[in-house]
């Protein structure tokens, strides 16, 4: 009994560490979309734009970057499998 | 019941055990991500963000027709398609449906409600590249495989790219997993960083003035290339027509060739400079040196030469200023051919500079054994050869940086002063090649050179249209025919236009190099004309840029990247 309660416990820091790297790759990629963000808003493009024309900040237009993390996905946020991994018998939703 | 046992603990004790751990354990691949691409003040080229792509289990769906539906009204998927590949493979435990889904599409799957254990999603890599179409052609592209194609991309995929760990996990009955096995697992090696020598504002403004100069004159296609002469480190480099690499599949194919690296072009009189250089280096000319013009024609064994304008004589640096082909013919014949072979082969045509780019060629210069008297008198002038604009542009900054050829380079070297990454002292970055230098000619050649006939050539000469007020700039212009594959001969309305300069002439820091292909808008196709206004202006703002592209390189707090790896 001993044994598969020292085995439980392990299993469960097991899990907790696991999640605890899940939760940092998470952080990793919200600081990278963010980053993202910052250099497309603040690209010297941009900046050229709004020296020439003058005018207030206009919204940034680049189309071609993909968007980043919405308000929708940090509001509602999935609840995201273990380990980045996704099994088909356990979806995200 | 006990034979049973011994039966099943011993002679199949190997195949079951196999079989379990077959069942209950598996490795996945763990992407390494890809390095990131600076500038050299630290503003991101391209980096790396997170995607989710969506998968379906046709083995899990019973509606196939409802599913499709569905994620057809929220995607843009061709539903025949995907309702095809559904039906034909049942009982399939994973399909793709699309990869790399934005944000917003994500969440509308979420929103769909689609039976569980039917879709899922797996996140992957997606390269961005935040300045959008610009220096497209140094950076390539990563297709969606995660391979680099074009530019240092490419050339540096190995190291940017990273390499892929593994994650092995035990899932217990119900497939969830229970546990990730350290010891066999292996860590991914994430991508390097790459900190380039680009400044991206004159990335940015180099790039603006060459769409005006393309559209004033409609060229087959244009390029221009910004170069801090001591070094070789290229500021900034440009070709058009270009694209954007964050729509790889809009670019046109005409597009991807980067023409700094892979075209070639006669260099016209831009090339006459160093013929002058190798002449006056190996005592065949002296700069004070009187040279006849024979009023704009002589005859050079079975051909005439002609002048635009007709000189009896001209100093050694009005031969260069006047553009004259009789005075560049004479010191050719003062050369020899011996000469003229040297002196094209030590300012490094005929072989790659050896940048950090795929597709550069040699640039075409033929074995001395075909040169004969008619070379004499074309090579002075720049025919008979074709160089790559970045040869053209570092044979000129050997001239500016006091004779040494070195060698252009597009990464900044880790041990320069330049380089204090402090806050990405957590990221490994690319180390830059050791740069090679050699000494061609005498410095006091070089600065005669530049200060003398090359500064001349934009205050009275050819390259007016490029002076600056308040600037002091040396030049030269080029203007070369083309070849016309249906004459053989060349062309007489074709041609390639060219102008390098530098600033200042006292001191070149930055070069420009802008060479334009058969423009075809009506006017005068002088190199002086059509790239001369253009490279004065990029030159004009690279020499207000230069505190910053000299100066002690400093990163934001906010391009910071977390220290810590996985």
């Amino acid at each position: 009994m001993v044994g598969i309660g020292l085995e439980k416990q392990t299993l469960e820091i097991k899990r907790s560490v696991s999640g605890q790297y899940f939760q940092k790759d998470l952080l990793l990629e919200m600081h990278a979309h963010l980053r993202l963000k910052i250099q497309t808003l603040t690209a010297p493009s941009q900046l050229a734009k709004i020296d020439h024309t003058a005018s207030p900040l206009p919204l940034p237009h680049q189309s071609s970057i993909a968007s980043d993390v919405s308000a929708h996905d940090t509001a509602s946020a999935p609840v995201l499998p273990l380990l980045r991994w996704e099994h088909p018998v356990r979806s995200s939703d | 019941m006990i034979g049973r046992l011994i039966h099943l603990q011993g002679s199949q004790r190997q195949s079951l055990n196999t079989r379990v751990t077959r069942q209950s354990s598996f490795t996945e691949v763990v992407p390494a991500r890809p390095g990131e691409i600076l500038d050299r003040n630290g503003h991101v080229l391209a980096m790396t963000v997170t995607r989710e792509s969506l998968y379906l289990v046709p083995a899990e769906i019973e509606d196939p027709t409802n599913v499709v539906w569905q994620i057809c009204s929220v995607l843009n998927v061709n539903a025949d398609e995907l309702y095809e590949r559904l039906t034909k493979n049942p009982e399939r435990q994973f399909i793709w449906v699309q990869r790399r889904l934005s944000s917003d599409d994500a969440a509308l799957i979420r929103q769909l409600g689609l039976p569980e254990r039917t879709w899922g999603f797996r996140r992957e890599y997606l390269r961005q590249y935040p300045q959008g179409a610009y220096a497209a052609h140094l950076l390539g592209l990563r297709d969606i495989d995660n391979f680099g194609h074009g530019g240092l991309e490419q050339s540096l995929d190995d190291l940017i790219r990273g390499r892929d760990g593994t994650r092995v996990m035990t899932r217990d009955a119900r497939g969830i997993v229970i546990e990730v096995e350290a010891a066999r697992s292996e860590t991914p090696q994430h991508g390097q960083t790459v900190i380039s020598t680009l400044d991206v504002l004159t990335q940015v403004q180099s790039e603006r003035e060459l769409d005006r100069l393309v559209h004033r004159w409609q060229p087959q296609g244009a390029t221009v290339i910004v170069m801090e002469p001591h070094t070789g480190e290229v500021l900034a480099m440009a070709s058009r027509p270009g694209f954007d690499p964050n729509l790889p599949s809009e670019v046109p194919s005409n597009a991807w060739r980067n023409l700094a690296v892979s075209a070639v072009f006669e260099p016209g009189s831009t090339f006459k400079p160093f013929v002058v250089a190798w002449a006056i280096q190996h005592g065949h000319l002296k700069p004070d040196d009187v040279i006849p013009c024979f009023n704009g024609a002589y005859r050079m064994g079975r051909r005439i030469l002609h002048d635009h304008h007709a000189y009896s004589q001209l100093s050694v640096e009005n031969v260069l200023v006047k553009s004259s082909n009789i005075g560049m013919a004479r010191i050719g014949e003062r050369l020899g051919v011996q000469g003229l072979h040297r002196a094209t082969a030590a300012f490094g045509f005929g072989t790659r500079t050896g940048i950090e780019l795929p597709g550069e060629i040699d640039g075409l210069v033929r074995p001395k054994a075909d040169w004969d008297e008619y070379s004499i008198g074309s090579i002075p002038m720049g025919h008979e050869l074709a160089v790559t604009p970045l040869q053209l542009i570092t044979a000129h900054a050997a001239l500016a940086n006091g004779g040494r050829l070195v060698r252009p380079h597009l990464l900044l070297g880790s041990s320069s002063d330049q380089t204090v990454p402090t806050p990405l002292s957590g990221v490994e970055t690319v180390a830059a090649t050791p740069t090679l230098e050699s000494q061609i000619v005498h410095p006091d050649i070089a600065d005669w050179l530049v200060r003398h006939p090359m500064k001349g050539v934009v205050e009275r000469g050819t390259g007016k249209s490029a002076r600056v007020d308040g600037l002091s700039i040396f030049g030269k212009t080029g203007t070369a025919q083309k070849p016309d594959p249906e004459t053989g001969g060349y062309s007489d309305s074709k041609h390639f236009c060219s102008f390098v300069c530098g600033a200042p002439a006292e001191n070149p820091q930055v070069l420009v190099l802008v060479m334009v292909d058969e423009p075809t808008a009506a006017g005068s196709h002088y190199g002086g004309t059509v790239a001369g206004p253009t490279a004065s202006k990029i030159l004009e703002f690279a020499v207000q840029r230069l505190p910053h592209i000299s100066g002690r390189m400093t990163i934001r707090p906010e391009h910071d990247l977390p220290a810590s790896r996985l």
